[in-house]
């Protein structure tokens, strides 16, 4: 039966949708590269939005900067109030930090050696909005490679999900696809951070019974080898505990500022062998 | 040619605002897809062919900051592309009040899409309010905005024509 042009006309867009729906079927586990029309578009994009992002920077800088300079004294007097604070409390670390010294050295604890960080600028965020990606412009020739933990001074900023020669893709702790297992810094109890989409991150899986108080700081655990132990990830911002069920709600405020990332350093340190079974999911650790 | 290079600095500077400018100045709420508005105004004024080739390339180029390896944007992006093109041509949409409910149900079946891969993956933030905030924001803005956006690729289109008929009469 000969194919009318009505018909053709159909058929040839369904065709298009069935080839797209088996890549993406084919596509759906995570690879440890970009792929090569991601390099592209990321090796010639990039230059350019390095230059509208120096731009928005400047000028970004200039307006805080007319603002500060409008409350400058009294932030000054504060400051300085601080700062007398600070020396008070810094006096107390320094005698913790030599007394914690002369007890591992008693212990005959090995000196952990520190981990090689690798400063890199942030290119570009995820175009859609709707995940929370970044690109950075540090990759494989830089020594960047798949599941390196990504930090700020701040704190923990996320993890590479993909790299190219000279970029390398972030996966950030806000996004829904991220998970990292927590610890409550001060009552050491287990929870495993989750992304909620915007500045916010839920802390999952906190027994009960477990004591957590609006503030807490939040700490990675170490566990699944991705994320080094002890990296700020945030504070608590509010804890509910229903009536029933084993865990209670955690929600927790980002260490980080992500709207302001400028700068961020690699953890150059080898990940494990396979932290995520490959497969549909993308949840770190 | 003029309407490839055209195109294509309007891609670059879409994609440069998407990336670059969005995060830093405009509420995740607030944003409009640029992306899909380029690709319905193709859609509009030109083959479908051709918008189905603009809708894989600018789907592609969406997909490069998701952390999952697909091809959502371009099934999505292709998706659209067919159905304002099969619109535009059935239903005659002229008039930008019948554009701006397009631009809003397009903008709606976008998010919901999202929704469902998030959802899929079983994550928190499929689940939350936040999500459903986004997502009637971003459908209102687009529906708001969309329009002026189209009529402004109109009169660029059109500014082109008189270019291209102005030299062709100068050089006859």
């Amino acid at each position: 039966m000969p194919v009318t042009s009505q018909a053709r006309k159909f058929i040839i867009p369904i065709l298009i949708f069935l080839l797209v729906l088996s890549l993406i079927s084919a596509n759906l586990h995570s690879r440890e590269n970009m792929s090569f029309f991601e390099s592209l578009v990321v090796g010639i994009i990039s230059p350019v939005q390095k230059v509208v992002r120096g731009i928005i920077g400047g000028v970004g800088g200039v307006w805080r900067g007319y603002f500060h300079l409008v409350g400058l004294e009294q932030e000054n007097e504060a400051l300085k109030r601080e700062l007398q604070e600070l020396k008070l409390q810094m006096n107390k670390y320094r005698e913790a930090d030599l007394a914690n010294k002369r007890l591992r050295a008693l212990l005959n604890f090995k000196t952990s050696i520190p981990t090689p960080l690798l400063p890199a600028e942030v290119v570009a965020f995820d175009p859609s909005g709707w995940f929370q990606t970044i690109l950075i412009d540090k990759g494989k020739k830089d020594g960047v490679i798949r599941d390196m933990a990504v930090v700020s001074a701040d704190g923990l900023v996320g993890r590479v999900i993909g790299v190219s020669g000279r970029h390398a893709k972030v996966l950030l702790i806000l996004d829904g696809n991220s998970a990292v297992d927590a610890l409550i810094q001060r009552s050491r109890a287990r929870g495993v951070l989750v992304g909620l989409g915007r500045n916010r991150c839920l802390l999952n899986y906190v027994q009960r019974n477990e004591d957590v108080q609006v503030g807490d700081p939040v700490i990675s655990s170490g566990m699944g080898g991705v994320f080094p132990k002890g990296i700020l990830l945030g504070k608590v911002q509010e804890v509910v505990r229903g009536n029933s069920g084993l865990f209670q709600t955690v929600e927790v405020e980002p260490a980080v500022d992500f709207s302001r990332l400028e700068e961020v350093m690699v953890v150059v340190q080898p990940p494990p062998e396979d932290p995520v079974p490959m497969g549909t999911s993308m949840r770190q650790e | 040619m003029r309407t490839f290079f055209l195109y294509l600095v309007l891609i670059l500077g879409a994609y440069l605002i998407q990336t670059v400018l969005y995060p830093a100045l405009v509420v995740p709420e607030l944003r409009v897809d640029l992306f899909l508005i380029i690709l319905l105004h193709f859609s509009f004024s030109y083959k479908r062919s051709r918008a189905l080739v603009l809708a894989l390339i600018l789907g592609l180029l969406m997909d490069v900051g998701l952390p999952m390896q697909g091809f959502f944007h371009p099934l999505l992006y292709l998706g659209i592309a067919l159905l304002s093109s099969l619109l535009w041509q059935n239903l005659n949409l002229h008039s930008r009040r019948d554009q701006a409910i397009f631009v809003g149900i397009c903008t709606l079946l976008e998010g919901i899409g999202i929704w469902a891969i998030l959802a899929l993956q079983d994550t928190e933030f499929a689940a939350t309010n936040y999500l459903l905030r986004i997502l009637v924001g971003r459908t209102i803005a687009a529906s708001l905005v969309g329009p002026l956006l189209l009529a402004g690729l109109e009169r660029l289109d059109q500014w082109i024509g008189d270019l291209a008929e102005l030299q062709e009469s100068q050089e006859a």
